[in-house]
């Protein structure tokens, strides 16, 4: 029976994490594992100290959390004194659906880049530090789509005093487009003064891009579509 | 000048970036005050693509004499010129038309239809452009006027109000005017005289055709009025009254 407990904890669709009285991570789940690829174990663990019951028993809080997919609540509980549990509650989104129309064209990021970061940093005194990963091959792009999202976010950074901007392709990772799994291509940037409004995420989201931030970061994901 | 001078730093950013956009199907944006070469980078970017004044080429479709389906991009000069500017480039989207715009000014009204911006500054913050766009300029003029021989730079009147076009006037005034004859100041003086003399005319007003180039040259040369009216063997009261009458004091 237990063992049937634990593999429906295994296989939930949400993540779940243990911890032990010393903080260290105990055990966690599939989801919790993809989880923990982006985010790390401190903060969950914050997380669940400071949502936990007062005695021992399981306490439910409403909140609105990003750790790259969205979450609307956690559950934070203990038996004992030994173990401390956290189960996070993802939002019923949409998968993203990308289809490749005739609006995509092969085309060299780091060009794109470029034009967007001159067409709005220009001018401006921003120490800028970038690192690109070069050996990313020509990907197919709605240019249109990626030149707007990337002009609202220099134009975002464009109060900071340095930027920071990288690309690289993401490991072990993929995005399912029309069947086909593509690699993870990354923008990240980073900045001291970083104004992402909402209009940004959504644009983003309209736009097949994965958009992310944390604090003063912000990173774009999107397949990786070479020509053959 | 048929091709964008590019030495300082910005201006061989610009250029870059109109490489990289020549290849983009996107539409560009190139602003900047009058004179700063944003028509010769538009042309970087459209390559082969019809070029129009703005205002003119929105006529050109309300008279349907462009036909939109056989254009895949068109370079617009002034588009500040156009009212209805974004019905303009709405058409031309919804027709696939990519658009090279020029302006003089970054206008919110239809910013956004463009992703990429160049914006070029006046060339009195480009010391290295305004150099060797003065030595073309000049070259140019010494042949239209047949000078052979070098020139004393430090004679030319550079007026940089208007960038590259009054760059290019200035020199070529300098240079015609280092050079003039007695007889042809005459014939100068002469013609213009024939131009506006009336029925009836003030001898003494048409004096400061004389005058004043004259009391400013003495200025310049003989620095302090007691001079100017030793050397010029002129009273110096009179002196006095003249630079007074003509503002000179």
């Amino acid at each position: 029976m237990e063992k049937f407990y634990e593999e429906l904890i295994e296989n939930d669709l949400d993540p779940f994490i243990l911890f032990n009285s010393s903080g260290s991570v105990e055990k966690y789940n599939k989801k919790a594992d993809f989880l923990l690829s982006f985010v790390s174990y401190k903060e969950i663990y914050d997380l669940a100290i400071s949502n936990a019951p007062k005695s021992f028993g399981f306490k439910r809080t409403f909140m609105d959390l990003e750790f790259k997919e969205s979450y609307f609540a956690i559950l934070v509980g203990y038996l004992d004194e030994e173990y401390l549990g956290i189960k996070l509650y993802k939002k019923a989104e949409e998968e993203n659906s990308i289809t490749i129309d005739d609006k995509y064209k092969s085309v060299n990021l780091y060009t794109l880049i470029e034009l967007s970061k001159n067409s709005i940093l220009a001018g401006r005194q921003i120490s800028l530090i970038e690192d690109y990963d070069l050996t990313i091959p020509e990907t197919k792009l709605n240019i249109d789509q990626f030149l707007k999202l990337l002009n609202e976010l220099f134009q975002a950074y464009s109060r900071s005093s340095r930027l920071k901007i990288r690309s690289f392709l993401k490991l072990g990772e993929f995005i399912k487009v029309e069947n086909q799994k593509y690699q993870v291509c990354c923008i990240h940037l980073e900045g001291d003064d970083a104004q992402v409004s909402d209009e940004i995420k959504f644009l983003a989201k309209n736009t097949n891009f994965i958009l992310t931030t944390k604090e003063t970061a912000t990173q774009i994901e999107f397949p990786l579509i070479v020509d053959k | 000048m048929k091709e964008f001078i590019a030495a300082s730093k910005e201006a061989k950013n610009s250029l870059h970036m109109a490489n990289i956009a020549s290849s983009m199907p996107v539409n560009v944006l190139i602003t900047g005050p009058r004179g700063v070469g944003k028509k010769l980078l538009a042309k970087v970017v459209a390559h082969d693509g019809k070029s129009y004044d703005a205002l003119e080429f929105s006529q050109l479709i309300k008279g349907k004499t462009v036909d939109l389906n056989q254009l895949s991009k068109v370079v617009l000069y002034n588009i500040d010129g156009v009212k209805n500017i974004s019905q303009l480039i709405e058409q031309l989207e919804q027709n696939d038309v990519q658009i090279i715009a020029t302006s003089d000014s970054f206008n919110q009204a239809y910013l956004e239809k463009f992703l990429v911006k160049i914006e070029l500054s006046p060339l009195q913050d480009r010391p290295e452009d305004v150099e060797i766009l003065k030595q073309h300029f000049l070259k140019e003029a010494k042949e239209t006027f047949f000078l052979p021989g070098d020139t004393d730079e430090s004679k030319l009147r550079i007026d940089l109000s208007q960038n590259a076009i009054s760059l290019k006037e200035s020199i070529y005034k300098s240079l015609l005017f280092n050079n003039l004859k007695k007889d042809q100041v005459m014939d100068i003086v002469e013609n213009y005289l024939v131009k506006t003399l009336e029925e009836e005319n003030d001898y003494k007003e048409l004096l400061e055709l004389f005058e004043v180039p004259l009391l400013k040259a003495a200025k310049k040369r003989f620095k302090s009025q007691l001079q100017m009216s030793k050397r010029l063997r002129i009273n110096r009261v009179t002196l006095r009254k003249k630079l007074a009458k003509y503002d000179l004091d």
